[in-house]
């Protein structure tokens, strides 16, 4: 007996499986999260009642869902914008800390007025993020180093400048993981005195900016007309007159920026200092988010805004039913594994036959 | 050979000429409706060589493809000594005894040769399966290596790794591969196609060798006349999916194998006027193009285009039409040479260069160069104009739609709905997407290469008068195909590409269509005295 | 002082070295075939919680060791369907599973237990004559039993990958898929071994950080070592030889970065390269030093490839296979 699968190419993705695969890959994802939670002695049920419905029963935690969005999605188009070009943007984390760093070293060492400091501080943390976009651009465009590894290994690069600006150039109070508090001015402030808003700083802001951005860009610019063109074939791309290096050096180090927005808005607006912590790992949940929404803008948003969830109500778990923070890390990996399978049955047909065998060749 | 078939021989009274091989009735669909093999027969002999012979498309790769077992026949059926066979994938071919020298090789250039050798066969000292995994010992390998390579006076050392070598050795490496392994019947595919022409004889006197110290059968796939003609015994010639014959090499001559492997039909009368052409829109002085290990693929081509006349390059593909043509619209820049459109100097300029000074190109590859396939027809067709639809940074789709829905109408482009990607366009509709693209831009010269290759016979007139077209307004036009009836019905002017080179040029009215069919399959020997004496 | 100082550095390099050394291997491996496999950081993270939860249900190291590696072959096993079954794209799946075995690691690991469990560890078995060595041998040359298999692992893997006819296969899988097919070797057969056995060094290295110096498990106690075997695979440009050299000279790195060698060169604190001394020695700055090498050598490497066409890394490398005609 011979049990033979083929695969073949589907010809065209059926419409429902486009929106019902994220809307599955979703619910799989939280049926297989229950199998661990259940094993630690708690009810599912509660579980995600608490993880999705709590956060929007409090302002604070409304505010939360606000204020985690914003590097979530800022690190989202960071990742989704190389995307288009068919690049790896895996860096995202790293533009993120290194976004503080320019944020803290402005923040911190010079000595202006708000109007003058607040942007400064803003501006040299976008660009140190572009520099870490530009780094793995030029790499790739000019002598052909794998984009993955470059931006991958400048994350941890990134990890121990932080550490080491922490820890020996500009430390906070004594030995703690963390510089000392920006001045006034230099940080991003609520946006309002009361209600949800309070608990929501103006980094904010930069949402609906990067996002129109990056929309305008992709949607309306030659330039986004050049980067969707190179995204579905590098040899039309050229062949048109199209640049290559420029596609390629532009979408990075714009990547790179917006991420490095994000870690501003860590830095300068959550806690207002530089920490060893400034992310808890949202540049890589960034590349989930970016594949999710990989259609188009709204749709980063709508992921980032998801996870931000996700986030959120992960911590009210946390505190509510003493389980480890860590399930946030567990919902998104299985959320990540059943997109990656889901993405497998949008592209192939699956035929599985059990045959007989048949008269073997003499 | 297992016992099995060695009896069936035995039982059969081992006759010399009996056939080895059968091919009978075979038919391959591919997806699209091209039938690549329309119920073909091949027979090849003990002890012969059999060449197969036709032009790209012709169906000669799809039916060893099916033998070897790439791929899967959809009718007909496959005997080996008489026995049917049910080959579904390469190993399974190996075992019965077929041996393939592919066209790109199949190699690990990292490798020693020996390794290559052996690769999959876990030669070692010991009998048990699971210590063959874990150990190796190839010095019996090498030794029956050396052994094989005397006796066929094949040049390969089998410690050499092989990215050292040189094509004509690495092609040995493939000889030796399937040689190694018992083989009855080697088919070689296109073997010459990448050899210069010294290695070419060497490689011959292998393949003799092979026959008759060897007792091996070997079918011969080729394009090249003047080759087939010189080591085959036997030759079928296919065309267009279907077997046009099978002969005896030395009962029939060049003139007639190229007859029948290009055609003599005519597809339709087009009418052309005759119009005197204007200045010169492109000139080509001595480009030399090389491929990354330096070998010549296009060597010392002028050419001129002139306003309103069509220039047509006749050539079989893999003559080096390719590289030519991406030097002359600037994709890619020649080692050697000068290129200039309307007096202009565009050596080395930058692909915008070009198209900014009016040349538009339709290149052979429609989905993977020609248009951005997941993308849907408005991205497609504001592809080269879209700098045109620019305001400031901003880009007018609005503009670019129009223009879309505009060609479609103009071009009759059969489309299901404008957001689909093109790639579900079929290919003769996709055709008229890329042409109506580049016309609109009103280009002083077009280049097209291979323009109605795999269309059907509506889409084909339709480009042919949309070309003429063209023409009468004034573009000067660089039409590449190796279908001869198109190039001859629409050419002001011929050329004949061989090998790199210009091996002919005539006009229109002084074209001879015989003789241009022997210069693409024979190059600068079409003219060669002793040749045509051997086929009188 | 100084040279005592430099045996405890090497010492410490050893160990610090062995799980970048049996995580390089085992990536290694994978990678000949053909496939990347980002996940070993989370191989790593569940490979030293679970040596410890063995360890300490059944009292013997040896078995926790080996239900590491069993682990380890469990959750690269996810990675090899995704990948090779399922043809997905390797850099996501190998992202998913590292945040998939960390987190789970952490999740599982805070709720079992409470606080940091203790557990004995492996205990150093000096090689005669060799630890005998005055100064330098005790400190080198007496280490634990997975310090000396990991060691052991370097000419096997190299016995394996180029003395054997499976390593010539999985090789070739690597390189020229197509061709390895059209002989008769199965592709996904020899990728699924290659990411197994990957998976199942870096249940190795995840069981030495928790079983060996630490004798303890923490939450993120992989501490982004897998990512440094990644880079170390690179670095290495896919030879077991180099592997070595490079892991403990990154070993050698992460030992200065925890004995602190910034304290040692205060006696240049008066010279005018001091500054410049004091930033490069600097822990956390060093912590980058292994990361910028990699992106160094891959652009030189790329540079010259293009230049000689001679490639060092396997040709079809994140390529899932699909046969032609299928």
């Amino acid at each position: 007996m011979n049990v033979e699968t083929s695969l073949e190419y589907r010809n065209e993705t059926p419409r429902w499986l486009g929106w019902a695969v994220p809307v599955l890959t979703v619910l799989a994802a939280l049926t297989v999260g229950a199998l661990p939670i259940l094993l630690a002695q708690t009810d599912p049920i509660t579980v995600y009642l608490t993880m999705f419905l709590d956060p929007l029963t409090s302002d604070y935690r409304t505010g939360q869902i606000l204020t985690r969005a914003t590097p979530l999605i800022l690190a989202g188009l960071a990742v989704y914008l190389p995307l288009k070009a068919g690049l790896w943007n895996v860096g995202a984390e790293g533009q993120i800390y290194v976004g503080g760093i320019g944020a803290a070293v402005v923040a911190l060492t010079v000595d202006a007025g708000i109007v003058v400091l607040l942007p400064l501080t803003l501006l040299a943390g976008a660009l140190l993020g572009a520099l870490w976009g530009f780094v793995p651009g030029y790499l790739l465009a000019r002598w052909n180093a794998n984009e993955i590894v470059t931006t991958l290994m400048l994350v941890f690069v990134a990890q121990n400048l932080n550490s080491y600006m922490i820890r020996s150039v500009l430390p906070g109070p004594s030995n703690y993981p963390y510089t000392e508090t920006f001045p006034d001015t230099a940080v991003l402030p609520p946006l309002a005195e009361s209600g949800i808003l309070s608990h929501v700083h103006a980094g904010v802001l930069f949402v609906p900016i990067a996002a129109a951005a990056v929309y305008v860009i992709m949607d309306r610019t030659a330039f986004g007309f050049e980067t969707t063109v190179f995204g579905s074939s590098q040899a039309a791309a050229e062949q048109s007159g199209m640049s290559r290096f420029k596609i390629i050096v532009v979408t990075m180090t714009i990547g790179g920026l917006l991420a490095g927005a994000a870690g501003v808005s860590q830095a300068a607006g959550t806690g207002g200092r530089l920490s060893e912590a400034i992310s808890p790992g949202y540049g890589f949940t960034a590349i989930i988010i970016a594949l999710l929404g990989r259609r188009g803008v709204p749709q980063v948003l709508a992921a980032g805004a998801f996870f931000a969830l996700i986030y959120v109500g992960g911590n009210a778990v946390s505190t509510s039913t003493g389980l480890s923070t860590a399930i946030i890390d567990v919902v998104q990996a299985l959320i990540f594994l059943f997109l990656i399978t889901g993405e497998f049955f949008k592209r192939f047909t699956v035929d599985v036959r059990v045959t007989r065998d048949t008269a073997e060749v003499v | 050979m297992n016992d099995s078939m060695v009896a069936a021989e035995q039982a059969a009274g081992g006759a010399d000429r009996a056939p080895l091989l059968e091919m009978r009735d075979v038919v391959k669909t591919f997806p699209g409706g091209v039938m690549a093999n329309d119920h073909v027969d091949l027979e090849v002999r003990r002890g012969e060589i059999h060449g197969i012979l036709g032009e790209n498309g012709a169906g000669k790769s799809t039916l060893m493809k099916i033998l070897y077992g790439l791929y899967v026949e959809d009718e007909g059926e496959i005997r080996l000594d008489g026995e049917r066979l049910d080959i579904t994938s390469p190993a399974d071919a190996l075992d019965v005894g077929i041996g393939m020298v592919h066209q790109h090789f199949m190699h690990v250039p990292k490798f020693t040769v020996v390794e290559n050798v052996v690769l999959g066969l876990r030669e070692s000292a010991y009998e048990n399966p699971i210590l063959r995994f874990l150990t190796r010992d190839y010095s019996a390998a090498i030794e029956r290596i050396r052994d094989l390579t005397d006796r066929y006076g094949i040049d390969l050392d089998p410690e050499a790794r092989v990215h050292d070598l040189d094509i004509g050795q690495k092609q040995r490496l493939e000889i030796v591969k399937a040689l190694y392994r018992d083989v009855d019947l080697l088919v070689l595919d296109e073997p010459t196609a990448v050899l210069p022409p010294h290695e070419t004889e060497q490689m011959f006197d292998i393949l003799t060798s092979l026959v008759a110290e060897g007792d091996l059968s070997i079918i011969f796939i080729s394009h090249k006349l003047d080759e087939v003609t010189e080591i085959t015994d036997r030759v079928t010639v296919l065309r267009d999916g279907r077997v046009v014959d099978t002969l005896a090499t030395a009962e029939t001559t060049r003139a007639e194998l190229a007859e029948l492997m290009v055609g003599q039909e005519v597809l339709f009368d087009v009418e052309k006027e005759h119009r005197a052409p204007g200045d010169v829109a492109l000139s080509a002085r001595g480009i030399t193009d090389r491929d990354y290990r330096g070998v010549d693929l296009v060597r010392n081509v002028d050419l001129t285009v002139r306003e309103g006349e069509i220039v047509g390059l006749a050539g079989v593909s893999g003559n080096g039409q390719a590289a030519l043509v991406e030097s002359l619209v600037g994709v890619s820049e020649p080692d050697a040479g000068t290129i200039s459109v309307k007096g202009t100097d565009l050596t080395g300029k930058p692909t915008r260069a070009f198209i900014d000074s009016g040349v538009s190109y339709v290149p052979a590859d429609r989905t993977n160069e020609g248009s951005a396939a997941d993308l849907d027809l408005t991205y497609n067709v504001m592809l080269k104009q879209y700098r045109q639809f620019r305001d400031g940074p901003f880009l007018d789709y609005d503009a670019g739609r129009a223009l879309a829905t505009d060609l479609v109408e103009r071009f009759d482009i059969q489309v299901p709905d404008p957001e689909t990607p093109v790639k579900h366009l079929s290919g003769g509709n996709l055709q008229k997407l890329i042409l109506a693209r580049e016309l609109s831009l009103d280009p002083d010269v077009l280049v097209a290469n291979q323009p109605t290759w795999g269309l059907d016979v509506g889409a084909i007139k339709y480009v042919h008068e949309l070309l003429l077209e063209e023409r009468d307004d004034g573009t000067a036009i660089f039409l590449v195909s190796e279908n001869l009836d198109e190039v001859l019905q629409l050419s002001d002017r011929i050329a004949v590409i061989y090998e790199g080179e210009i091996v002919h040029e005539t006009t229109a009215s002084e074209a001879d269509r015989e003789r241009i069919g022997r210069y693409m399959t024979e190059g600068s020997n079409a003219t060669d005295p002793v040749a045509q004496e051997r086929d009188q | 002082m100084v040279v005592e100082t430099l045996a405890s550095l090497l010492g410490l390099a050893v160990t610090m070295g062995t799980p970048l050394l049996l995580a390089g291997l085992g990536e290694l491996i994978t990678q000949r075939s053909g496939v990347v496999n980002l996940g070993i950081e989370g191989i790593m993270a569940v490979g030293a919680l679970v040596s410890v939860m063995v360890t300490l249900a059944t009292g013997s190291l040896v078995v926790g060791f080996i239900a590491a590696v069993v682990a380890g072959v469990a959750i690269s096993l996810i990675h090899g369907v995704l990948s090779i079954s399922l043809k997905s794209d390797q850099v996501i799946s190998g992202v998913m599973l590292t945040l998939l075995g960390t987190g789970s690691a952490t999740f599982v690991g805070r709720m079992y237990f409470d606080g940091s469990p203790r557990v004995d560890t492996f205990s150093n078995v000096p090689i005669p004559v060799l630890s005998d060595v005055p100064l330098v041998g005790s400190a080198i040359f007496s280490n634990t039993a997975i310090d000396y298999l990991a060691f052991a692992l370097v000419p096997a893997v190299w016995y394996f990958l180029y003395r054997s006819n499976l390593g010539l296969e999985i090789m070739s899988v690597g390189e020229d898929p197509a061709t390895a097919d059209s002989v008769g070797i199965s592709v996904s057969a020899r990728r699924y071994l290659a990411v197994l056995i990957g998976g199942a060094f870096a249940g190795a290295a995840g069981a030495h950080i928790s079983l060996t110096v630490a004798g303890f498990w923490v939450a993120a106690s992989s501490a982004g070592r897998g990512w440094i075997a990644f880079a170390l695979v690179i670095f290495a440009q896919w030879r077991p030889l180099y592997i070595l050299l490079g892991a403990y000279v990154f070993g050698f790195i992460e030992a200065m970065i925890l004995d602190g060698i910034q304290e040692y060169l205060t006696v240049f604190a008066d010279t005018a390269a001091w500054p410049v001394m004091r930033t490069l020695s600097d822990p956390n700055f060093m912590g980058m030093y292994p990361y910028l090498a990699t992106i160094v050598i891959l652009t030189v490497v790329g540079v010259r490839a293009r230049a000689e066409e001679s490639r060092t890394a396997p040709e079809a490398l994140l390529e899932p296979y699909i046969r032609e005609g299928d």
